[in-house]
């Protein structure tokens, strides 16, 4: 005798545990003729079951009562369809046991695509299907609640493009109509062959929500993708070697690309963020003082070697110097080679630069090219007294007459190289992982009408 | 692979503040600066 | 508890309920609605077919943190199948129902304080407002028969009762039932919960399983 609730629990109460049967016995099963047939056919679970295949003529039974109504005649010769998985055999799937009871094939009428489904009875737990779309297996339960629909319209749409439920958004996979073409076992409801029923799936990998409606009622399912050897394992089916149809992604099959992407990319957008910050730091507290200014004159079309730049000082341990030569050229060239050295320890530090401008007019119009400034950056160069030795050359100048040209130094400036650079190197595995995951998507969405990387010209 | 993108960011942003710090520069990888005069190559319209 | 002894067999039948006004007396399946002390037999109910339903009478289970035990049940029967409503005490002897059909068990409370809509304007995705108990949408609405009834029960749950049965869903995994019967309407509201957050005990044995 079992205590009224809210009192104490009896101690030698047993609980019934649902996951360790005791030895398993036969269920009470019922036989009858097969009013088409005559062969025998059997109901393993009557009381649970509304309809039954016969095994040997396929025709559909109503067994609600005793007048064994056929609801669809199949007196097909030979099984056209064998299940991957036999009929009455038990597993273990989602921490739970199942026996499959039922076997569908249906397809899409449009399109004439086929899957496979499998039901599965727990007297505990009730009934969940199993579907198996070219090696992708699905697991689906249905669900009493309703999604919700992301574009909440005035107009009641039952097939929107997007749901919602539990903070998850499906995006609409495939819509259509579905039919019943092939059936064996017992099914909780009068199932008949070819019977169709409009139906719309939603995806958001690993999961998808799926719909079947009429005017009367809407069912809404919950399906979760099962990898294929959990499957193999839970019915003890001989392991296939490899994906035989190898179609590439399910539908809802998890993408280890697509995952990894989806962290990469605010990974990304945190180091891009960083880098950025960073830069705008270091070309704000950039010192950018200038060194030395020099101004030295030279006779256009010459060459005057072995000029000496006084010293300067350049401060800080460590930092950049941007060396900016400026000519008067138009239409002519100026180029300086040399070297900055270092008066303590002689270091040395080769350059070259050109100042060059060029301008005119042809038959598209006017044109011009070049610079009367050159700019030429040194990376890191380390503080103390500096000198610099040039020898100058410049050719094409029409007006020969003595001219000015200037030097300047300065020293920490900003820049934006190493920004770039970072920004490159940073950006590479991003793109990889992009790429990875965008293969996969165009798979996956490769069955479908709704497919977002096909433009719809 | 998001992993060792987490380690190999983190050490190009430390990597970059060090360069910055020190006025480390990727001026001209592959030496391909102006150096000597090249005189009016293409024309670049206006 | 109530103890009476059955006008056919003598038996003792037990009332745990004060809700209850019909039993089914568990040895000559004799049907007895009570009259404050008196057991009147009206009939007696046939044998079940079995249904493979994992609920007996003296299944325990939680709902919203409240034990419940089931006292009765009333089996029901539509064109395309049927389901069971057990009837259900709680701890402090308020009674409720635990609807279970093909593996989905939802638990409702009857719920008085709202004038339930006419029969005839409801039809399939109509709304229904509850008030502050808030909107339901209406799935489907089945025209039924009591085909099975045993335990203590609310009211006379003779074989062959017709009712028509409105199931309704509100919000996440809400439900609700109106129940037009020849006599009265009755609104029930709830919801639907895993079976294992029932947490179960004394369930019935399934051969096989």
């Amino acid at each position: 005798m079992v205590g009224n609730p809210g009192e104490p629990e009896q101690p030698d109460e047993k609980p019934v545990d649902p996951e360790t049967p005791p030895p398993p016995s036969m269920p009470k099963i019922r036989s009858f003729s097969c009013p088409a047939c005559g062969a025998p056919v059997t109901i393993r679970y009557p009381g649970a079951t509304m309809s039954v295949v016969c095994d040997s003529c396929h025709s559909v039974i109503d067994v609600t009562n005793k007048n064994y109504e056929i609801l669809s005649k199949y007196f097909s010769k030979t099984s056209l369809w064998c299940p991957t998985i036999p009929l009455n055999s038990r597993g273990k799937l989602d921490g739970k046991t199942w026996e499959v009871i039922g076997f569908m094939v249906r397809s899409d009428v449009a399109s004439k695509y086929c899957w496979l489904e499998y039901l599965l009875f727990n007297p505990y737990y009730g009934y969940r299907f199993l579907t198996e779309d070219k090696g992708h297996w699905i697991f689906v339960t249905m669900i009493k609640r309703k999604p919700d629909n992301v574009y909440s319209t005035s107009v009641r749409v039952k097939t929107p493009s997007k749901v919602e439920m539990d903070n998850r958004v499906y995006r609409i996979y495939n819509r259509g109509i579905s039919k019943v073409d092939y059936v064996i076992g017992e099914f909780y409801w009068r199932v008949v062959v070819g019977s169709e029923v409009n139906s719309a799936d939603y995806i958001d990998p690993p999961q998808m929500l799926s719909i079947e409606y009429d005017d009367t009622e809407k069912i809404w399912s919950l399906g979760k993708h099962i990898d294929s050897k959990e499957v193999e394992k839970a019915f003890n089916l001989v392991p296939r070697t490899a994906n035989l149809f190898g179609f590439g992604i399910g539908p809802i099959e998890p993408s280890a690309n697509s995952a990894a992407w989806k962290k990469m990319g605010p990974l990304w957008a945190l180091f891009f963020g960083f880098l950025t910050c960073a830069n705008i730091f270091f070309s704000g507290t950039a010192k950018n003082m200038v060194a030395t200014e020099y101004y030295g004159n030279f006779v256009p079309n010459t060459k005057i070697n072995d000029i000496t730049i006084p010293k300067f000082v350049l401060e800080k341990n460590s930092a950049n110097v941007l060396i900016s030569l400026f000519a008067p050229v138009r239409n002519s060239w100026f180029y300086v080679s040399g070297e900055m050295v270092n008066n303590t320890t002689g270091a040395s530090y080769p350059f070259e630069m050109t100042s060059e401008y060029y301008f005119g007019t042809d038959s598209d119009g006017a044109w011009s090219e070049g610079n009367a400034t050159h700019e030429l950056e040194l990376s890191s160069v380390p503080g103390g007294e500096y000198y610099l030795n040039i020898d100058t050359e410049s050719g094409d100048f029409k007006n020969t007459n003595q001219q000015q040209f200037s030097i300047v130094v300065k020293r920490d400036t900003p820049s934006w190289y190493n920004y770039w650079w970072f920004i490159f190197l940073v950006s590479l595995p991003p793109i990889y992982s992009w790429t990875m995951m965008r293969r996969d998507e165009v798979s996956r969405w490769a069955n479908s009408d709704f497919n977002p990387y096909v433009s719809d010209s | 692979m998001v992993r060792s993108y987490i380690i190999y960011g983190t050490f190009l942003c430390i990597l970059f503040c060090y360069a910055e710090a020190n006025g480390w520069k990727v001026v001209d990888p592959f030496g391909v600066g102006v150096s000597r005069p090249t005189g009016p190559g293409g024309h670049y319209h206006k | 508890m109530l103890t009476l002894s059955c006008p056919s067999c003598g038996a003792n039948v037990d009332f745990k309920s004060k809700a209850s006004l019909f039993a089914v007396c568990s040895f000559c399946k004799s049907s007895l609605v009570r009259q404050d002390m008196d057991l009147e037999k009206i009939g007696t109910i046939s044998d079940l077919v079995d249904d493979l339903t994992p609920i007996q009478i003296g299944t325990t289970g939680t709902f919203s943190n409240e034990k419940f035990e089931v006292i009765g049940r009333l089996k029901v029967g539509y064109k395309d199948g049927y389901w069971n409503e057990w009837f259900a005490m709680l701890g402090d002897g308020r009674v409720a129902w635990l609807a279970e059909a093909q593996g989905f068990y939802a638990f409702c409370y009857p719920f008085f304080d709202v004038s339930p809509p006419t029969k005839a304007s409801l039809t399939v995705g109509k709304t229904v407002d509850f008030g502050d108990k808030g909107i339901y949408e209406v799935d489907d609405i089945r025209d039924c028969k009591c085909v099975y009834s045993e335990g203590e029960l609310p009211f006379n749950a003779q074989q062959g009762r017709a009712s028509t049965s409105v199931d309704l869903s509100g919000f996440d995994k809400e439900m609700s039932t109106i129940e037009y019967a020849a006599s009265e309407t009755r609104v029930f509201l709830g919801a639907y919960q895993d079976f294992d957050a029932f947490q179960f005990k004394n369930l019935r044995h399934i051969d096989g399983w």
